[in-house]
């Protein structure tokens, strides 16, 4: 590579990403108003953005800014706690099925390609209504396990891949251990993988979090995500847009950047 | 008549690697016309590679152009371009033949397809790629070009790998060839026909080629002059005269490699021990116990059963021999004849279609995965694409001290202090122990696999072409190395060559595939 495009990542993308670091850390402290906080139910409720709420105020006259600051860390927490919980067990899957290989290999894929086929949602509504609202970390719990899949066979195809080049096939021959075969050789050979498969299965948590908390089955109200926020709007979304539009707005922003970065990091992979 | 253009111009260029203190490559001055050749040769660790990569701007992350650099191609100055302009010039009107043709290939397609890609990216119709395609892995001296096209890179041999990687640069006709050891992995005959193609590229296309080797003779041969690099500077550059006056006793240095073949027979210890696999298939006179290495009646094919593959596909046929304790058994044959499957089959990385692999009486295919990698500490391997066999992120003692680790010889400071001293017993500078792999030169690599087969104490080694990519200087020095372990270690060692004299000098009986 020249060292033009050695650049890992733009500006813009890294600011992007920087801020809604920021916003996730730092989005509660910087609320103007506490975010469950019903301002004044008689006056205040549902009144479009001004200079004393830049964002509006909902039905019970809570400040959207302030919600929408403190969804942040809702939103993008249980995200990240999905998408470590997918791809841990998705590189699990992925590399135990391509190691032991045989009728194990093919049982386990099997197994992966069916649970792919179960359409998400549907399944993430059935777990949610059955056991009812959920904590946090138990909602991206559920969220991290239905969305493994993809993960796992990339990873395996990855490793089956590796398995067959010289590098890995030279490990072997001098006689390295399976264990340290996967921690010296397979896992700093799939990072760049394993970070696309990150950050997609991020892309994939943070709309999926978001409609369930807007059928009022993920973050539990009063706790405030992207996706309650939008739902508060009930069934008159063009009148009250300002309950609408800031979080979706940052719902797509997350995701279109969540995608960006997975392409750097695969054209990174690729050039090395 | 006026001199022919200059396709290639470079002023100062020099190269300095992040965190170095000392640049790769200093005020480097360079003209090559149009047709010309310039051949340039250099010890290993020189910077050979690092010119190359600079001259068709692909330099690893992290290296530095010296400020003043310049590079131009024809009329193009290439300092000035971004990297939308480089993928416009870089394979049409530049290119570049790598050195270890494994990692320049893309491993999850057929050759065939990578080829004729070069073509597509480039603009050429899809017909018309393919003809060019087939007619290029002619040129290259394949019969059968359709069938070489389907097959993947780890189905073809080092030097098929190569003459493909040939095909590819050569496809659009480009007006510069920056080719790095393009001949290394081939066997003289090959050679000889890719040295014709390019000089016939150079006749019919006016292509400007740019030769690196550390074979004199050869670059004596092929080249109009012949520069050398020294520690990053060019020097001793004669002029054409000078290359032209010294042709004759480089040919003479030739005919004497070449003459070397012949004469390989007297070197043999008996007659007994003629190189044909019937005599290869019996053990050595004067060894009484069983032998440490017995294939038996071996058949490796690539190709699976179910797409097709007959026994028409087999690389080897019913293939025979025994190895005694300290025995050298040369392995030698023209490109594409097995002679890497052979290892392969050996370590149990491909499965045979059919017989055995005896290795001190246990049937390597009966083992379980832990039994084998306890028993691979007696069975070490130097493979063909050195550099591709390494983890590119570890350090050399790291990746040396591997072996002692995986085996439980030695651990910690212990470790690496027997690494260093691994790499000092096959002429690897201690200083240079910390250096990542993918820092290094493919001869420092070479000499980094050996140490590290080494390691764990093996009681054969095969060594697959181990002194293909070295300097003359080197090779005797491996060649020297491997021969004091059969003396001192009792080492037995499978050698694969093409290196007729290394053959000759350490191998009394010989297995021609």
């Amino acid at each position: 590579m020249s060292g033009r495009s050695g650049r890992r990542f733009d500006r813009g993308t890294l600011l992007t990403v920087g801020g809604i670091v920021v916003l996730a850390l730092a989005g509660p402290a910087l609320a103007p108003y506490a975010p469950t906080e019903a301002l004044d139910p008689q006056r205040l409720a549902w009144q479009p953005p001004s200079g004393a709420h830049l964002f509006g105020t909902d039905g019970f006259s809570r400040d959207v800014l302030s919600r929408f600051l403190a969804g942040a860390r809702h939103t993008l927490g249980v995200a990240l706690l999905a998408s470590g919980v997918a791809l841990l067990l998705g590189t699990a899957v992925g590399l135990g099925a391509a190691l032991t290989g045989g009728w194990r290999e093919s049982l386990l894929m099997r197994c992966t390609d069916a649970l792919l086929a179960m359409p998400r949602l549907l399944v993430l509504l059935l777990v949610v209504t059955g056991t009812g609202a959920l904590r946090l970390d138990a909602l991206a719990l559920v969220l991290g396990a239905t969305g493994w899949m993809t993960t796992a066979r990339l990873v395996r195809q990855e490793t089956r891949r590796l398995l067959a080049t010289d590098a890995l096939r030279g490990a072997i021959v001098l006689g390295v251990p399976p264990a340290r075969l996967v921690t010296h050789h397979l896992l700093p050979a799939l990072a760049p993988t394993l970070a696309v498969a990150a950050t997609g299965a991020f892309a994939s948590a943070v709309p999926l979090e978001s409609g369930l908390s807007y059928l009022g089955l993920g973050v539990p109200t009063p706790l405030p995500s992207w996706g309650n926020i939008i739902a508060e709007a009930e069934s008159d979304l063009l009148r009250r847009w300002w309950v609408v539009v800031f979080p979706t707005a940052a719902i797509i922003g997350t995701v279109l950047l969540a995608n960006r970065v997975a392409d750097r990091v695969a054209s990174q992979g690729s050039d090395s | 008549m006026s001199a022919p253009p200059v396709a290639l111009g470079v002023r100062a260029l020099g190269v300095t690697f992040a965190g170095a203190t000392h640049p790769v490559l200093d005020g480097i001055v360079l003209s090559l016309r149009r047709g010309e050749a310039l051949g340039i040769i250099g010890a290993s660790g020189a910077g050979k590679t690092t010119l190359a990569l600079a001259l068709v701007g692909l330099l690893p992350r992290g290296a530095r152009y010296a400020p003043g650099t310049e590079r131009h191609l024809g009329a193009t100055r290439l300092d000035a371009l971004d990297d939308h302009d480089w993928s416009t010039v870089r394979g049409r009107r530049i290119a570049m033949v790598f050195q270890e043709p494994l990692l320049a290939l893309h491993p999850a397609m057929r050759v065939g397809g990578q080829i004729a890609e070069a073509g597509r990216l480039h603009g050429l119709t899809a017909s018309e790629c393919t003809r060019r395609m087939r007619e290029g892995l002619e040129l290259m001296g394949f019969a059968e070009p359709d069938r070489i096209a389907a097959r993947f890179p780890h189905q073809l041999s080092g030097g098929q790998r190569q003459r493909v990687l040939l095909a590819m640069a050569t496809l659009m006709r480009p007006e510069v060839l920056v080719a790095d050891e393009p001949t290394t992995a081939l066997d003289p005959e090959r050679r000889d026909a890719v040295c014709d193609v390019l000089t016939r590229l150079r006749r019919d296309h006016g292509t400007a080629l740019l030769f690196i080797s550390h074979d004199t003779a050869l670059l004596r041969d092929q080249c109009d002059a012949v520069v050398a690099l020294r520690d990053g500077r060019l020097v001793n550059a004669p002029s054409s005269d000078a290359a032209a006056a010294d042709a004759p006793t480089a040919r003479a240095t030739g005919a004497r490699v070449i003459a070397a073949d012949p004469a390989a027979p007297t070197t043999r210890q008996s007659p007994s021990d003629a190189p044909s696999p019937n005599a290869a298939s019996t053990a050595a006179p004067g060894t009484a116990s069983a032998p440490l290495l017995r294939v038996e009646h071996l058949r490796v094919g690539y190709g699976t059963p179910d797409a097709g593959g007959d026994d028409a596909d087999d690389v080897l046929r019913d293939l025979s021999f025994t190895l005694a304790r300290g025995e050298v058994l040369g392995v030698v044959g023209p490109s594409g004849a097995g002679k890497t499957t052979l290892a392969h089959a050996i370590l149990r990385l491909i499965p045979p279609r059919h017989g055995r692999v005896v290795f001190d009486g246990t049937d390597l295919a009966t083992l379980d995965g832990e039994t084998l990698r306890t028993l691979r500490r007696r069975l070490q391997h130097v493979a063909q694409d050195a550099g591709a066999s390494l983890p590119p992120h570890q350090t050399a003692s790291a990746a040396v001290a591997e072996g002692l680790l995986a085996h439980g010889i030695a651990r910690g400071a212990e470790a690496r202090a027997s690494a260093v001293a691994l790499l000092a017993e096959v002429g690897f500078p201690a200083a240079r122990a910390d250096a990542r792999i993918d820092t290094l030169s493919s001869g420092e690599r070479q000499r980094i696999a050996i140490a590290r087969a080494l390691g764990p104490g093996p009681e054969l080694l095969i060594c697959d072409e181990p002194t293909a990519s070295l300097d003359p200087d080197r090779r005797a020095q491996v060649l020297t190395l491997l021969e004091r372990l059969r003396d001192t270690r009792g080492l037995a060692l499978l050698l694969i060559s093409h290196d007729h004299a290394a053959i000759a000098r350490l191998a009394p009986r010989v297995l021609p595939l």
